[in-house]
């Protein structure tokens, strides 16, 4: 199922289906390794909008709600 | 033509005698470390990302050679990245080193390895120091360096910075690769094509730089040459996505094949739990407040001790001999007592104000720096931040402000607009500073108690909630994106806290004495030939009239533009020559709720000089100049309420 990085609950996998519009943005996951196909854990949602905490192959990141919510993932 | 091949040695900046290493690296891999090692020199090391922010330059000794060793900003990747990162590019086109010396955590190599790729690819001569072997080992974990270095085709070799092993083999090596390191490693078979297709019309390097969307400037592109144009066309058809996309994808993929190959031990597994106690609310705040409480009590007590001992030793034993000399020399005149202001009454003050207050508060700075808490903090504050326009990476020089606001400005590089750095920029210069912190506990603390203090940061936080909310709300421009990566909690290691302890509380020491005995002597003569009444008078309205201070006080507050720790200890040196001996003396001149409001004026009011100084060259000189009035201001206007509403409680409080 398709769902935004920023829906998904702590403790889900999901792999990374599509990133940002903004190719700058874009390459700066594409090099910490969130990329399309990769699989990534989101290990901690802060609440009230909070960010989210991921982890991938790449290692662990901290990511804000709003650009969470431009990466597609597939669950 | 090629970046490297257009090497045209008048274009550099560097003195091209001598043969330049960059240090290339993901953030906080320890370049930093290995610079200190190699060169002696101590840029300051953190275990969170940023603290490289302007590129260091050092030199190093070799066989009788000097080598030019540059220490660039951490970088995931080297194309197309922005803020501070840009920097590590823009300065490596610049100066063309002669070797690029790769610093990769061995704890993270994979991802750690995408950047070597991309500098092979790129024409790079690399060399690899594979630190935090030790690290490695504690994990059970050990990579095969040798099998490593055949794989990547260039030389490879463990080190553990901190120990400096292994440094001055990989200086060696690094000084001694001469050309560009051949390309072993192979992508997918669309990739190779294109690079191919690509390198014929220019070289390897420039194929890399134009499927990854960054063409070479002033050479081949796709938009003038259609060979190009065709290959990258075809290339991003087969892929599905943006060139840049593509090679990315394929670049962690050979990344991961070689980490697979040359590890040796179970796959790294490094901790999730912790860092979900330290980012959950429910547990992440009361860390926070707990350890917000540590850093207030440590100062307290911690401060306060030292600040005891250093006063009476001074009284004890140095100064009746510095009176003595003194008065031997100059007599007990109007010379004789303005000099005493100095070399008395001015080294007391530094001592039992600026320098206990300032070590204690350093010292606790250095081991939450190095534990690698504040990247939690700027998790945990993301939310709250994004009300002010900005990130949880504000967090980061928000804290280092509370330091020095100096560094945290520079710092303000690693945010990513302009509108981000302008607001932390404004926020930065009222969190109270290490030397607005010795005023604070020195005089609120120490004389009118603890809770006065508590009550004072209360009262600054909301003034710089309020200004970060205004801010936000007349600023043009949206909500800002955080992405950054958290590393793993170390324990601080007693010889880099102390170390760096040292080094900022002795860079305090020097820039802050010749201030201190300077302005005291200034004050002292002002004092001794009685023109102080009349130097204060023109602030008498604001000083004595609206916020009920003694018109010498604000005086004093005038003085602490140069250093705002200087308030405090020009005021004890008054109190010290009018009434005698001991840092009480202050409340036989001041109630403790006056101390309390000049503590909060000295608190908001103008950054000193030196952050001044530094906002003019980040922020430009009219923004600087509107912060600095704009703070006078607000000062002058919390300073005042705060003393009416203080005389409207206090009564019914006793």
């Amino acid at each position: 199922m398709r769902a935004a990085l920023s829906s998904l609950e702590p403790g889900t996998r999901a792999v990374v289906a599509t990133l940002p519009p903004d190719a700058a943005v874009a390459d700066e996951l594409a090099a910490l390794r969130v990329l399309p196909g990769e699989e990534i854990e989101v290990v901690q949602s802060l609440p009230f909008g909070g960010p989210l905490l991921i982890r991938g192959a790449g290692g662990l990141y901290a990511i804000g709600r709003g650009l969470a919510g431009q990466v597609g993932v597939e669950t | 033509m090629s970046i490297l091949s257009c090497h045209d040695p008048s274009a550099s900046t560097h003195n091209t005698t001598h043969p330049t290493i960059a240090l290339v690296g993901n953030p906080n891999v320890g370049k930093s470390t290995v610079f200190n090692g190699l060169t002696g020199l101590r840029a300051l090391t953190t275990n969170y990302p940023g603290t490289t922010v302007e590129v260091a330059v050092g030199t190093a000794a070799l066989g009788g050679r000097t080598i030019q060793i540059i220490d660039l900003p951490g970088t995931y990747g080297l194309t197309s990245v922005d803020g501070d990162q840009r920097t590590t590019w823009e300065t490596i086109l610049k100066e063309r080193p002669d070797a690029v010396l790769a610093v990769v955590d061995g704890t993270n190599l994979a991802r750690n390895l995408y950047l070597v790729l991309q500098l092979i690819d790129l024409g790079f001569p690399v060399v690899v120091a594979l630190n935090m072997s030790d690290e490695l080992e504690r994990e059970g974990l050990r990579i095969d360096a040798a099998h490593l270095g055949t794989l990547l085709g260039i030389p490879v070799v463990a080190t553990v910075a901190t120990k400096a092993e292994g440094l001055r083999e990989v200086l060696h090596l690094a000084a001694t690769a001469s050309r560009a390191s051949s390309r072993i490693h192979r992508y997918s078979p669309e990739a190779e094509r294109a690079i191919a297709a690509i390198a014929v019309e220019s070289s390897v390097p420039d194929a890399f730089l134009t499927l990854e969307g960054a063409p070479p400037p002033g050479g081949i592109s796709p938009e003038t040459n259609p060979v190009v144009r065709a290959a990258v066309t075809r290339f991003e058809e087969a892929s599905g996505c943006r060139g840049a996309i593509a090679i990315a994808v394929d670049r962690h993929a050979a990344a991961d094949r070689i980490t697979n190959a040359v590890r040796i031990g179970p796959a790294e597994l490094r901790g999730r739990m912790v860092w979900r106690v330290a980012t959950n609310p429910a547990t992440g705040v009361p860390i926070l407040a707990g350890v917000l409480g540590i850093i207030f009590a440590g100062l307290f007590w911690g401060g306060s001790m030292l600040a005891g001992l250093t006063d009476r030793m001074w009284a004890a034993v140095f100064s009746p001999v510095v009176r003595a000399v003194v008065t031997a020399a100059a007599g007990s005149g109007m010379i004789g007592r303005t000099v005493l202001w100095a070399a008395d009454a001015g080294i007391n003050a530094l001592l039992s104000i600026g320098i206990p207050y300032v070590l204690t508060f350093y010292l606790l700075l250095a081991i939450l720096e190095d534990t690698g808490y504040l990247t939690a903090a700027a998790v945990l504050l993301d939310r709250s931040l994004g009300r002010f326009g900005l990130t949880g990476r504000a967090a980061i020089p928000l804290v280092a402000g509370a330091g020095c606001n100096v560094p945290a400005i520079i710092g303000l590089r690693t945010l990513r607009t302009e509108r981000e750095r302008l607001i932390a920029g404004t926020l930065i210069t009222l969190v109270p500073c290490s030397a607005r912190t010795a005023v604070i506990f020195g005089a609120v603390a120490a004389l009118a108690g603890p809770g006065w203090a508590i009550g004072l940061y209360v009262i600054v936080a909301l003034v710089i909630s309020g200004a970060g909310w205004g801010l936000n709300r007349l600023l043009p421009g949206g909500r800002p994106i955080l992405l950054m990566e958290v590393f793993p909690f170390r324990a601080p290691t007693a010889r880099t806290v102390l170390r760096k302890t040292w080094f900022r509380v002795r860079e305090f020491v020097v820039h802050a004495a010749p201030v201190v005995l300077a302005g005291s002597l200034l004050l002292g003569a002002l004092y001794e030939t009685g023109l102080i009444r009349l130097v204060a008078r023109p602030l008498s309205p604001i000083v004595e009239g609206w916020l009920g201070l003694p018109a010498v006080a604000g005086l004093t507050l005038v003085f602490a533009v140069l250093r705002k720790e200087l308030a405090l200890q020009l005021l004890l040196a008054l109190a010290l020559v009018e009434y005698g001996r001991g840092a009480t003396s202050l409340l036989a001149f001041m109630t403790p709720q006056q101390i309390f409001t000049y503590a909060l004026v000295n608190t908001i009011y103008i950054p000193c000089a030196a952050t001044i100084a530094i906002l003019g060259k980040t922020l430009g000189w009219r923004r600087a100049g509107l912060i600095s009035a704009g703070t006078i201001t607000l000062a002058v206007l919390v300073g005042g309420v705060a003393t009416r509403v203080l005389g409207l409680l206090l009564p019914y409080a006793r």
